[in-house]
């Protein structure tokens, strides 16, 4: 689901809007982007290997009790 | 009414959905960080069975009107995200962890018992509520500076100020309070757990209270447009809140659940509304009215949309609730 979400997004740069409104324009004035870039990927990977190990733990344990 | 106040009046019904639904459920956080007692984990069970079906359908009504207002008024949302960059990204990084913490909890089965996910899922339950009401004490206050479609006010205004401090803890507190009280619904059939979050209740709702009147003179001392948006067209709603306050905690005092769980939403309704109608026909004062608007044809295109989408969201909604919320004996009470 993740990698079809990151097709889209990044087939259609650099434009945000395709043919109408480039990324460059859209994006914020805000600060600290590249802090909050970083926080969110740190947090999406940690999530990422978290769930990962859930479904495996749980994976294991659906064997073991033979349900 | 212009369509532009239309969806104006529909956007502000999805935030008080959100906050009358979703709030719970951050409140429902801090009971269960707040479980103590003999029946600690029969509390923090009760607050997963409350929110488990329901937390993560509650945030469309976010998503609802983070999007309308993107498309009615998109010089309003510009603003909003520019000005508001800060508050709202760590509202966002907590629910995305609420929810997230939430759901690992639930699939490590180890909900009765403190885990480092159980922590997560307090602090996030928290924060995001705090920094989403700073957010609206800027907003309120009238610290957001449009100038020649610029932001002219910094990325601090509003939001880090004791006025907006004192606003986040309200909001905890109404959270807490409101949570407290539909839980006194979903378990009116076990006394012992009823007399918990009725304890909980009222302890929560005197703190709200105490802090509306700090929310108060602190609006007085620093937040004058808030002050004045209240005691002025919005002052029949305040007056409703005043009323209605003690009303809610003479509810759960009297531990009638189903009373208290209206008269506290009822709360809130009246509380956000008054902001609303008070600073009407601003959205982002001193300079943004609702006359910031889309062009009429999108804004009538979205007035066809709605309703075909509600047509299909509503029903659903109600089936989920109806589901999951209605095989309490809670009619009986």
């Amino acid at each position: 689901m993740e990698s079809g979400w990151f097709v889209t997004e990044f087939g259609r740069q650099p434009w945000i809007v395709y043919g109408i409104l480039r990324t460059s324009a859209a994006a914020t004035s805000a600060p600290a982007l590249g802090l909050t870039f970083a926080a969110f990927v740190v947090i999406y990977v940690g999530l990422a290997i978290t769930s990962a190990r859930l479904l495996l733990a749980s994976a294991r344990h659906n064997r073991e009790t033979g349900s | 009414m212009s369509p532009a106040a239309v969806i104006a009046a529909i956007l502000w019904l999805s935030l008080t959905a959100y906050a009358v639904l979703a709030g719970a459920d951050f409140g429902g956080g801090v009971w269960d960080i707040l479980a103590r007692g003999p029946r600690a984990a029969d509390q923090r069970r009760a607050v997963a069975a409350a929110m488990g079906p329901v937390w993560e359908a509650n945030h469309v009504w976010l998503v609802f009107m983070i999007a309308g207002l993107f498309t009615a008024f998109p010089t309003v949302f510009a603003a909003l995200a520019t000005a508001l960059y800060l508050p709202f990204t760590i509202a966002l990084v907590g629910i995305v962890l609420r929810g997230a913490a939430f759901a690992f909890r639930g699939h490590g089965r180890e909900v009765e018992t403190v885990s480092p996910w159980g922590v997560i899922f307090g602090a996030a339950s928290v924060v995001a509520p705090v920094f989403l009401a700073t957010a609206a004490a800027a907003v309120g206050g009238g610290f957001i500076v449009v100038r020649g479609g610029r932001l002219a006010s910094g990325f601090f205004a509003g939001w880090t100020t004791p006025f907006a401090l004192v606003l986040g803890l309200f909001a905890l507190a109404l959270c807490s309070y409101l949570a407290a009280t539909y839980l006194m619904v979903e378990n009116e059939d076990r006394p012992e757990l009823l007399d918990d979050f009725r304890r909980r209740a009222m302890a929560s709702g005197l703190v709200s209270g105490a802090l509306a009147f700090v929310v108060l003179l602190t609006a007085w001392l620093e937040a004058p447009r808030m002050l004045e948006s209240l005691t002025g067209r919005g002052l029949p709603l305040f007056i409703l809140a005043l009323l209605n306050g003690p009303l809610a905690l003479w509810a759960v005092w009297r531990a009638r659940p189903p009373l208290a769980r209206v008269a506290v939403a009822a709360q809130i309704v009246f509380v956000l509304w008054a902001w609303a109608v008070g600073q009407w026909p601003y959205l982002v004062p001193p300079g943004l009215t609702i006359a910031a608007a889309a062009p009429d044809g999108t804004l009538v295109a979205m007035l066809i949309v709605i309703p075909i989408g509600m047509a299909l969201l509503l029903p659903s909604l109600w089936l989920l609730f109806r589901v999951f919320k209605a095989q309490r004996p809670a009619a009986s009470g």
